[in-house]
């Protein structure tokens, strides 16, 4: 199970890298993560929600009512520009920490 | 589905009375826990049960309060000073209608001829009953509607502290005030019924006054304190 701490700090670049691949809503997203990390990472659900507000103020995402299939009213979030520009910084920022651990572990260093 | 509804009205509620979570957070965080329950309910287990897993999950209220407070900020801050202003704005309100009364029942007492002493007390007494008659529609409007009692359990804090803060500034200025009215009396009644007035309202309006204000004080914050119970079952 991974760190309380290590999913706070992972929690940006993940919902970036979701919505990269297109619109998405909040439970989607959570079941997603869930799934791609095997459930590794499990985030307390509600907490996903002020880390979307924060990143539609700060405009890396935009978000719209919408309704659902269900015929019930939900929020669904995409990448503005911003947004989608911020998602090669965040990789190049994982992927040097990565690298790092990877060179002392003597396991082998990805590359984009 | 209906027992479903109630329990998710009655989450909705507990959630509602948390001051950093406007509606579309609720609606948003609503949306959510139905999309947890969908799921859940595949896997067979009771209604009861699957709202207590999909809410757990989903973190308690304080939990998600916390946490929105965090990215609420401007929010929850327009919402505390909304609240103090309103707290402001209602205790100078019933500072002056108190006033008012004594004020009458001076004049009353006077133009009927009444001892001073008299005077003092019934003006003190007066004021006291006012007080009082304004702490019970407080208490009322509580109890009479389900969204009164909501807004009492959010902005109760800050319209409370700010109440105190007037009061004391109140009590501060009090003497001052006091010895204003008697420079003004002085010019329309003897200087001997002045003193008598003057004692018997010092220590009326010293002690009576400021032990109903506190009270009242008091029974707002067990009010409030109350209303957080209840929005915990």
């Amino acid at each position: 199970m991974i760190s309380k701490e290590l999913i706070g700090a992972s929690a940006k670049p993940l919902v970036l890298s979701v919505l990269a691949q297109g619109e998405d809503y909040g439970y989607s997203i959570i079941q997603r993560v869930r799934q791609l990390s095997e459930d590794q990472i499990e985030w307390t659900e509600g907490m996903l929600y002020p880390v979307l507000h924060r990143m539609e103020k700060e405009g890396l995402l935009v978000s719209s009512w919408q309704v659902s299939d269900s015929g019930r009213k939900r929020k669904y979030y995409r990448l503005s520009k911003t947004g989608a520009k911020s998602i090669a910084r965040e990789q190049a920022q994982w992927i040097a920490v990565h690298n790092t651990l990877a060179k002392l572990w003597g396991i082998k260093p990805c590359t984009v | 589905m209906h027992r479903l509804d109630e329990l998710i009205e009655s989450w909705k509620q507990r959630l509602a009375s948390h001051e950093a979570l406007r509606t579309g957070d609720v609606d948003e965080l609503e949306e959510h826990l139905r999309c947890a329950v969908q799921r859940y309910q595949q896997d067979g287990l009771s209604i009861e049960d699957v709202f207590f897993l999909a809410e757990h999950n989903l973190g308690s209220p304080t939990q998600l309060g916390s946490e929105f407070s965090k990215s609420n900020v401007d929010y929850v801050w327009t919402q505390r000073i909304t609240w103090m202003l309103i707290g402001f704005v209602l205790m100078s309100v019933a500072f002056r209608m108190v006033g008012f009364v004594g004020r009458i029942a001076f004049w009353t007492g006077m133009s009927v001829s009444l001892s001073p002493t008299l005077t003092a007390v019934g003006q003190n007494v007066l004021m006291a009953i006012v007080w009082s008659g304004l702490l019970y529609l407080l208490i009322r409007a509580r109890h009479s509607d389900r969204g009164l009692r909501r807004l009492f359990r959010q902005g109760s804090r800050w319209s409370i502290t700010t109440a105190i803060l007037v009061v004391a500034a109140m009590l501060l200025l009090i003497e001052a005030t006091n010895m204003a009215s008697q420079v003004v009396m002085s010019r329309t009644v003897s200087v001997s019924t002045i003193g008598e007035y003057a004692l018997a309202n010092v220590i009326g309006g010293t002690v009576l006054q400021p032990l109903v204000i506190i009270a009242s004080l008091v029974t707002a914050i067990l009010l409030r304190r109350q209303s957080r119970c209840e929005a915990s079952t």
